[in-house]
């Protein structure tokens, strides 16, 4: 077997190198075996998790400065940087203003919690009330600066759509407004 | 090797500097996307994202564009190229905690590992990072069996929904539309494609006996890459440069009656 002649090759050329590829791999299997990432071990998982059957959508839809932007006028990058600083911002707010990752935490890892270390750690790990204020200027200088124009206002809307497969048709529904930077 | 793999990092991180997409042009996120990763929590504990910006946000924007530009013109010397591998994870770091996507790019954080290790080690560090691009692919596969999803039919109709709903509610009868329309129609086609798809990732576990089927693991791998983007949208530029790791370093080299195909054997980083 290739790999297991290439940890052969490597011990025989070095025994820093062969322990050191030993230990990353030992490291990558762990965490993909006890669920967890920690950067650069990642998951690879993406998609993995069954989607349940639905037929009621949402489309987003962005104005600035009272008119609608068109996604094309950013890049991939750039609309993904928004999208999900939007959505992170949503979630806490949903959350009654707090960090869903906090939440997520004190309700999972009661080891983590109880430990001596968490009342330092959680004054610096998670995000506050005030950088969700401070989310807002941040959002307006990445609308300015991606989509290269002056931007007064950002109205976030959510467009509920019902997908009728046995005629294929897609029925909108009036437009929320839900945020409003 | 070296030259050829940094004109093309330095390419990306161009394209990211005209995007304003480096750290000193994106500056960080009030609301940072950390989730529950450690590193990501050392990095708030140490207090790094609120120190980058400014004067330092430049700096180190410098100095991860240099270390890869001096990387690929200097390419005798790994000096460099280890000053831009720690770079490029801070940036790696910063940035998904910005862009909130842990994972979706890694092509040059894992490629970069192979180029920070001296001369007669790189043949045996490149190879390392194979590895890891076939253990990528592979995972891929195996999280998606193990949770049953081989055999759900609706998983690649709904993803095509929901990244695609735009486009469908707009009807505007595109080539793209027409696809993702015919397929939502045709759900047994759907689910065929998806699990081909699931055996595409799959078949990098070859890699791991043999470097032999490398140059159809080349074709799967293109072919997966359309069919993510054109059936779901996705498409992460940066990691098809793990094609380098398939190709380029081995086949080719090979070519060059240096590397023997399936054996093991150091190469060298000047190639």
């Amino acid at each position: 077997m290739l790999l297991i002649d290439f940890f052969k090759a490597v011990k025989k050329k070095s025994a820093v190198l062969f322990w050191s590829f030993l230990a990353i791999t030992f490291f990558q299997l762990a965490c993909t075996f006890l669920k967890i990432e920690v950067t650069p071990f990642i998951l690879y998982g993406m998609y993995s998790e069954k989607i349940p059957e639905q037929t009621e959508f949402a489309i987003a839809e962005v104005e600035v400065n009272d008119s609608s932007l068109h996604s094309p006028e950013l890049s991939d990058w750039q609309a993904d940087i928004l999208s999900t600083g939007y959505e992170n911002y949503n979630n806490m707010l949903q959350n009654n203003r707090t960090d869903i990752v906090k939440t997520r935490v004190e309700k999972r890892y009661h080891f983590l919690t109880s430990s001596f270390l968490y009342p330092f750690l959680k004054t610096r790990i998670y995000n506050n009330e005030a950088d969700l204020d401070n989310f807002s200027k941040w959002y307006h200088d990445r609308f300015s600066q991606f989509a290269k124009i002056d931007v007064r206002t950002i109205r976030i809307y959510s467009t509920p759509v019902k997908f009728d497969r046995s005629v294929f048709t897609f029925s909108k529904q009036p437009r929320k407004l839900i945020a409003t930077f | 090797m070296q030259r050829f793999v940094f004109a093309a990092f330095s390419l990306i991180l161009l394209y990211k500097l005209y995007s304003s997409l480096l750290i000193s042009q994106v500056g960080m996120n009030p609301l940072v996307y950390q989730e529950t990763d450690p590193t990501y929590w050392m990095f708030m504990v140490l207090g790094i994202p609120g120190h980058m910006n400014g004067t330092i946000a430049i700096i180190f924007d410098v100095l991860l564009l240099s270390s890869c530009l001096a990387s690929c013109i200097f390419s005798r010397q790994h000096i460099t190229a280890i000053v831009f591998f720690c770079c490029y994870f801070i940036y790696f770091v910063l940035f998904n905690m910005t862009a909130g996507h842990h994972y979706a790019n890694v092509a040059i954080l894992v490629i970069s590992f192979a180029f920070i290790f001296r001369d007669d080690l790189f043949g045996f560090s490149i190879q390392f990072c194979r590895f890891a691009f076939l253990f990528i692919m592979c995972s891929a596969a195996i999280w998606k069996i193990a949770r049953g999803n081989l055999f759900y039919p609706p998983q690649l109709e709904m993803i095509m929904l929901s990244h695609n709903i735009g486009t469908l509610v707009a009807g505007d009868k595109t080539i793209k539309y027409q696809l993702v329309k015919w397929f939502i129609l045709h759900r047994n086609w759907t689910h065929v494609i998806w699990i081909t798809m699931i055996a595409m990732e799959f078949s990098f576990i070859t890699g791991f006996f043999t470097r032999k089927m490398d140059k159809l693991l080349i074709l799967v791998y293109l072919l997966f890459v359309i069919g993510g983007y054109l059936l779901a949208g996705i498409f992460a530029v940066e990691n098809l440069l793990f094609l380098f790791l398939l190709y380029p370093s081995f086949n080719f080299i090979a070519r060059q009656h240096i590397l023997p195909t399936n054996k093991i054997a150091p190469i060298s980083n000047s190639l």
